[in-house]
């Protein structure tokens, strides 16, 4: 069953966290409009500014220090991306605690009850109050499980028709193209890239969601490989 | 380097470093939230399109639009396909409607000036005090408006009515002349409506119908229908004046007669008409005085001219006068208006390819120039108490601008509804910014029986308010009871359709507005169809229009029908001033250095109001290929002898005014005069137009056309002088020809059709009539094809049998057979036909077997590249005799694929970004011999010189035939482009910034490119993509048609075809095989995916400029 690759491919560092949506990247990507530009804080003093200042001052940095310094750097950001950054396990507090395992797996809802676009948008479609509140407070009444603190989250914020601000969790770069209809109306299951959802108390990244991953599966079932059927 | 660090080692440092960048960027981004609809609407999927239909409101045309949205917004307007004014498509400035939008120097809501700058106001204030400062000044009150038939003006002249006030309604290109003429003549103060298509010959007597004059998306759709060759036969458009615009660039024959003696050049060829048999009705008196030889000597050409245009002008209702044209407005130019007129009537032309019955609506009843001249005395005398401006920008637009601002200054309580804190705006004390009309209800009347409706597309993006509520609302606060009082705009417009039975057909209205919406328009009458048929059935008219509906041959040998049926209206002798007696009159005209100056309408700006787009200031000329600023185009050997080229700072100087510009040797204009185009140099109107180009109206003496009103743009005087300054020109296409290299190819008619012949193509006399555009709807099945709602049944679905019809098209035997079988045979029943033969009859192609055809490459046998026999060949065809050097295509482009716009400087360094580009190249040693235009975009060649270059393969070719550019691989080292031989690729030299809210534009289907990274044309692979993934979404292939790109989708003459190459009987498929392919630069083994038409030429085509072929 493809749904368990996901722990197989996992990055020798750990879960990966997703990419940053603006900017960031493994390639550095082109991003959406403005991009922080990419900054070499530590690079500066023993390598590029380096240059500026032997034209004035003749000091001639030695090449093992140089190499040295760009090693250490890499190895200091490394550290940093996969242990203090935001989104390492954990990190992530969804506005409402939502049990994908309760939904999906206890009561076999079906993923496209909620996401209802996904075989025929890009987007998969993030459920709208409404579709929340159509189960749980059907005409405003409370039906499922109102009582929960959970639900009764739900409740304030259709009472208040404030959109629920869920955070992201799969996230391609702007430059990759991932069409939800194309690979659901091929017969994939959800799981094969989103993981066995119906057991997750919360939805988590098990997987790479990197080039490779993707390349991989296509490789596999023999679909096009060429770089401009997801990068335009 | 002499400092030691090895280069090499240099680089292994920056790249581990940059490692370490690029992985910490992963982490230290913020967490990214998806925002769900509360409630979400009933048509909006996310990830999905949404169409709606609406009418563009840029100029006074009136467009049918289709806009679509994503996710709420706005990111793309295309033409409606349904529109019998826009057939599917848009100009320039139709698709930089956005731009207006999400300006960015939108007033963002209302607003009351307060010492020097301006304080916030509610609406509800805003309103109050509007309301009280009309009632503080009833009965000195003047409105100052647009001219906008439909519901918004039946309100405003309610408003004025109720509120005792006088209504200015102004057009700053309102064609007072036209309308003079028709009322002196016939009685009707009214611009006829054309019919292009119908036109054998077309004769412009400066009238730029493919730009701004009239309703020019029609007129150029239907010119290029009448025109382009198709089967043997091509049309005929001669210019006269002495200034040449795009529509000027266009014609086949250019008659550079003295500066105004139009009128007399077309008198002398209307009494040759005469003289060989015609009927002159009214005009015979006229037309009696008129000495051909004396008027030939006064227009300085030869009789001999004017007696071959003659005799090709008469040909019984086939052909077509047009003019004056704005930028030909002199203080002759009603008596050029009469004469054209006339030479119509002489011809036969009236109720066939100019109908009277049916109007330019806009302009109908728009006050004219010296009606606008007449208020400023009374504002500055104190008469005008309240002074409310919706539309006009007359501080901007009028020669005596200052004057008018100067004037403002007198008038107690100004107001304005502008959206842009224009030149006028800013004046005012009130601001009521109007809606966008991307953002409003409304509907609007382009022709006569044509009402278009206008429909909010997504919901206001500023706090501002529809002028049509603020009416409302207003004359409710100041207790004025309006006739048809309603509490909002969208019910007085539904009111007003309820009350005048727009909705026909019976059943419920509600249903019927639906409808309505759903098509962007009703046609009332019998009108629209064929413009021929214009006039009402019940009279003679109808047995008229039948006949020139009725096909080829027939149609020109009927007769034309008798003065007073009503088809052709009477000339009514009496109205008439003696014509010859009115010759223009250029003061100053002894000087020995003095030329004529002429101000024209730019086809970018209009009149100067879409000046803030910055789509369109990025957009170069179609002409001089300036952008962001004027140039003044001088004939090369006037610049020569003063010693000018191009980018030389000079001095234009006028008895009002000077203003100093680059110079720009333009082939296409008179020695004795010089031009200046409108729409620049604001002093206000937001950062993007402020301060760009110079305004030359402030050159232009303020004088109006004696009989009509109309501003003169070409009766003023300059002198020329030379600062000695050059600037490096902002200037996107610096040479004006193709220096040898054959890259726009012509050829004779003679040749088009001897090639034709041989293919056993049954070919038209070359003067007939194309049976597809004689009925006036020859373009409707090639428009649908465009919307893709009606795909043809029965193509080579995309994998399997493609595949098939691939292997089959290597063997050159098959291609003869389907070229030529495709072409005439009756017994050929591919349902693919009835488009092919539409297009052919609406003029252009034919299919015909071409050897070097891209689908022959890579050698059957060979193994090149990464070509997948399952996968389909995306290619293109571009018939350079439909181009009309627009520039359409490239707005649209820019808008479709998120081209950054790169402002001035970049333009100067040659870094502009346009993924397509159109070059004008002017024929002949001394540039004499015509110009052709010719869209460059990426070739897709299958040979492609920049892909074994690309150090990191970003450059590489796809299994479909795409040449692609990974942006995620680009790492900027422009060796691509170096080897490029088409210069079709750019660099990112700047990461391209859009201020807020012009980023909400963005197409989310295209990535936002950075710095340091190449880009060019895709063929709009998100289109192809998006197809592809609907299709097998539908267990279908993708079908001939489905798949459009944004410049093909937009393109008013249909000039590009994309399809897939394989496909023997895709449409594509049998363009590319006409006679007239050719591939640019084909000598150099590219092996590109485009193939060209060539042009077709009048003249006699020596084998140089046909490039040797």
């Amino acid at each position: 069953m493809r749904g368990q690759m996901g722990p197989r491919h996992i990055a020798p560092f750990g879960p990966r966290a997703p990419l940053r949506r603006k900017g960031g990247g493994d390639t550095l990507p082109p991003a959406r409009a403005r991009v922080r530009p990419v900054e070499f804080p530590a690079a500066r003093p023993t390598g590029v500014r380096s240059l500026d200042s032997i034209q004035v001052a003749m000091v001639k940095p030695p090449k093992w220090a140089l190499l040295l310094g760009g090693v250490l750097l890499l190895a200091v950001l490394a550290v940093g991306a996969f242990t203090v950054g935001p989104f390492a396990r954990g990190g992530i507090v969804q506005p409402i605690a939502f049990p994908h395992d309760l939904h999906a797996g206890t009561s076999q809802i079906p993923c496209m009850y909620c996401h209802h676009s996904a075989d025929r948008s890009q987007d998969a479609g993030i459920p709208s109050v409404q579709v929340c509140a159509g189960c749980h407070i059907p005409g405003g009444q409370p039906l499922v499980r109102a009582d929960r603190p959970e639900v009764q989250k739900l409740v304030a914020y259709w009472r208040e028709q404030r959109p629920i601000p869920w955070v992201r969790i799969y996230d391609l770069p702007d430059h990759a193209h991932f069409p939800h209809m194309r690979h659901v109306n091929a017969g994939l299951e959800c799981q094969e890239c989103h993981g066995p959802v119906e057991t997750m108390k919360e939805i988590e990244l098990n997987q790479p969601l990197r080039m490779g991953w993707c390349i991989n599966c296509h490789q596999e079932k023999q679909v096009r490989l060429d770089c401009f059927v997801c990068h335009y | 380097m002499s400092n030691g660090v090895e280069r090499r080692t240099f680089l292994k440092v920056l790249g581990v470093s940059g490692a370490g960048a690029a992985l910490s960027g992963c982490s230290t981004g913020s967490a990214e939230k998806l925002i769900p609809y509360v409630v979400p609407p009933e048509e909006i999927v996310p990830g999905m399109s949404t169409w709606y239909r609406t009418t563009c409101r840029e100029c006074p045309a009136g467009c049918g639009m289709n806009i679509r949205t994503r996710e709420g917004r706005a990111v793309k307007a295309e033409g409606n396909p349904l529109s019998p004014i826009a057939h599917g498509k848009l100009c320039a400035r139709g698709q930089a409607s956005l731009h207006g939008l999400y300006n960015p120097d939108r007033i963002p809501q209302a607003l009351v000036r307060a010492g020097r700058g301006w304080d916030k106001l509610t609406w509800d204030q805003a309103e109050r005090q509007l309301a009280e400062a009309l009632l503080a000044h009833r009965g000195r009150s003047v409105f100052l408006t647009h001219s906008y038939p439909g519901s918004m003006d039946l309100l405003v002249d309610d408003f004025c009515a109720a509120l005792g006030i006088t209504r200015v309604k102004y057009e700053t290109f309102g064609q007072e002349p036209v309308r003079a003429a028709h009322r002196m003549l016939f009685g009707a103060d009214a611009m006829p409506v054309h019919d292009f298509s119908q036109a054998d010959v077309v004769l412009s007597f400066g009238a730029d119908f493919m730009e701004t004059w009239g309703s020019p998306i029609d007129y150029a759709y239907t010119w290029v229908q009448g025109h382009a060759y198709s089967r043997g036969r091509r049309g005929k458009l001669v210019w006269v004046g002495p200034h040449q615009t795009l529509t000027g660039l266009n014609a086949d024959e250019w008659l550079a007669v003295v500066p105004g003696t139009e009128h007399i050049a077309a008198l002398a060829i209307a009494r040759l008409i005469v003289d060989a048999g015609a009927s002159a009705g009214g005009a015979a008196a006229t037309l009696a005085n008129v000495n051909v030889d004396t008027a030939a000597q006064q227009c300085g050409i030869g009789r001999a001219q004017l007696e071959a245009l003659a005799a090709e002008f008469a040909r019984a209702g086939r052909s077509l006068a047009v003019g004056p044209g704005i930028g030909a407005t002199h203080n002759a130019a009603t008596a050029v208006a009469m004469a054209v007129a006339i030479l119509n009537s002489v011809a036969g032309n009236y109720g066939r390819t100019v109908t009277l019955a049916r109007r330019e609506e806009p302009v109908t009843g728009a006050a004219s120039y010296a009606d606008l001249q007449a208020l400023i005395p009374r504002l500055r005398g104190g008469a005008v108490g309240a002074l409310l401006v919706h539309g006009p920008n007359p501080v901007y637009s009028l020669p005596e601008g200052e004057a008018f601002a100067e004037a403002l200054g007198s008038v107690p309580f100004v107001a304005s509804f502008s959206p842009f804190l224009d030149e006028t705006t800013e004046r005012a004390r009130l601001l009521l910014p109007d809606h966008h009309f991307l953002e409003s209800w409304g509907d609007f009347v382009p022709r006569t029986g044509l009402t278009t409706l206008v429909q909010p597309v997504m919901t206001p993006v500023f706090s501002t308010k529809q002028t049509g509520d603020v009416l409302l609302s207003t004359a409710a606060r100041a207790g004025a009871a309006l006739r048809n009082a309603a509490p909002t705009y969208y019910d007085y417009v539904r009111g007003r359709w309820q009350r005048e039975g727009l909705i026909t057909g019976g059943g419920d209205f509600d249903e019927g507005w639906r409808a309505a919406l759903q098509a962007g328009f009703v046609v009332s009458g019998a009108a629209i169809a064929p413009a021929a048929a214009g006039a009402t059935a019940a009279t003679p008219a109808a047995a008229g229009a039948a006949a020139v509906t009725t096909p080829g041959p027939a149609a020109a040998a009927s007769p034309a029908p008798a003065p007073g049926t009503g088809v052709a209206p009477v000339i009514n002798a009496q109205g008439m001033p003696a014509l010859a007696a009115l010759p223009a009159e250029f003061a100053g005209a002894g000087a020995a250095d003095s030329l004529h100056l002429v101000i024209y309408p730019s086809y970018r700006f209009y009149d100067g109001r879409l000046a803030d787009r910055p789509w369109l200031q990025d957009l170069p000329d179609p002409i001089s290929k300036y952008a962001w600023e004027s140039c003044v185009e001088i004939n090369p050997r006037t610049a020569e002898r003063l010693g000018i080229d191009n980018g030389h700072i000079v001095t234009v100087r006028t008895a009002q005014g000077e203003v100093r510009l680059p110079a720009f040797p333009y082939p296409g204009v008179r020695e004795d005069t010089v031009a200046i185009q409108l729409g620049q140099g604001h002093t206000a109107f937001g950062p993007y137009a402020k301060g760009r180009g110079v305004n030359a109206l402030r050159l232009l003496a303020p004088l109006a056309d004696p009989l009509s009103g109309a501003l003169l743009y070409l009766q003023t005087r300059a002198t020329i002088a030379h600062t000695g300054d050059w600037e490096r020109p902002v200037q996107a296409g610096l040479r004006l020809d193709d220096a040898g290299r054959h890259i726009a190819q012509r050829l004779s008619l003679e040749d088009a059709r001897h090639k034709d012949e041989l293919r056993g193509l049954a070919l038209l006399p070359a003067g007939a009539v194309p049976a597809g555009a004689a009925t006036g709807t020859g373009a409707q099945p090639d428009a649908e094809a465009h919307l893709g709602t009606d795909p043809q049944p029965g193509h080579t679905p995309e994998p399997g049998a493609a595949a098939a019809s691939a292997q089959a098209g290597a063997g050159s035997d098959v291609h003869e057979e389907s070229g030529v079988g495709g072409g005439h045979g009756a017994e050929d029943v591919h349902p693919n036909d009835a488009v092919v033969r539409s297009l052919q009859g609406s003029g252009g192609w034919a299919p015909a077997t071409i050897d070097a055809s891209p689908q022959g490459w890579p050698p059957p046998g060979t193994h090149y590249g990464e070509y997948s026999e399952t996968q389909p060949r995306w290619g293109m065809a571009i018939d350079l005799d439909r181009c009309i050097g627009c520039t359409a295509c490239m707005t649209a482009c820019q808008a479709e694929n998120n081209i950054a716009i790169v402002g001035p400087d970049n333009i100067r360094k040659g870094r502009s970004l346009h993924w397509i580009r159109i070059e004008r190249y002017w024929h002949g040693e001394h540039h004499e011999d015509g110009v052709s235009f010719l869209p460059m975009l990426c070739q897709h060649c299958s040979n492609a010189p920049c892909e074994p270059v690309c150090p990191v393969y970003a450059a590489y070719h796809t299994p479909d035939g795409l040449n692609a550019q990974i942006y995620n691989r680009c790492v900027g080292t422009r060796y691509c482009a170096n080897n490029c031989p088409y210069k079709v690729r750019s660099l990112n030299y700047y990461t391209a910034e859009w201020p807020e809210p012009l980023n909400w534009q963005l197409n989310p289907d295209v990535t936002v490119r950075e710095k340091g990274v190449m880009e060019k044309c895709t063929f709009c692979v998100q289109r192809i993509r998006d197809a592809q993934n609907v299709a097998r979404r539908e267990d279908r292939g993708v079908m001939d048609g489905e798949i459009v790109p944004a410049c093909a989708q937009t393109c008013p003459g249909n000039a590009i075809v994309f399809g897939n190459t394989k496909d023997p009987n895709s449409l594509l498929r049998r363009v590319m095989e006409s006679g007239r392919g050719y591939r640019v630069l084909e000598a150099i083994n590219t092996q590109s995916a485009i193939t060209y038409l060539k042009r077709v030429s009048l003249g006699e085509e020596s084998a140089a400029a046909s490039g040797g072929h």
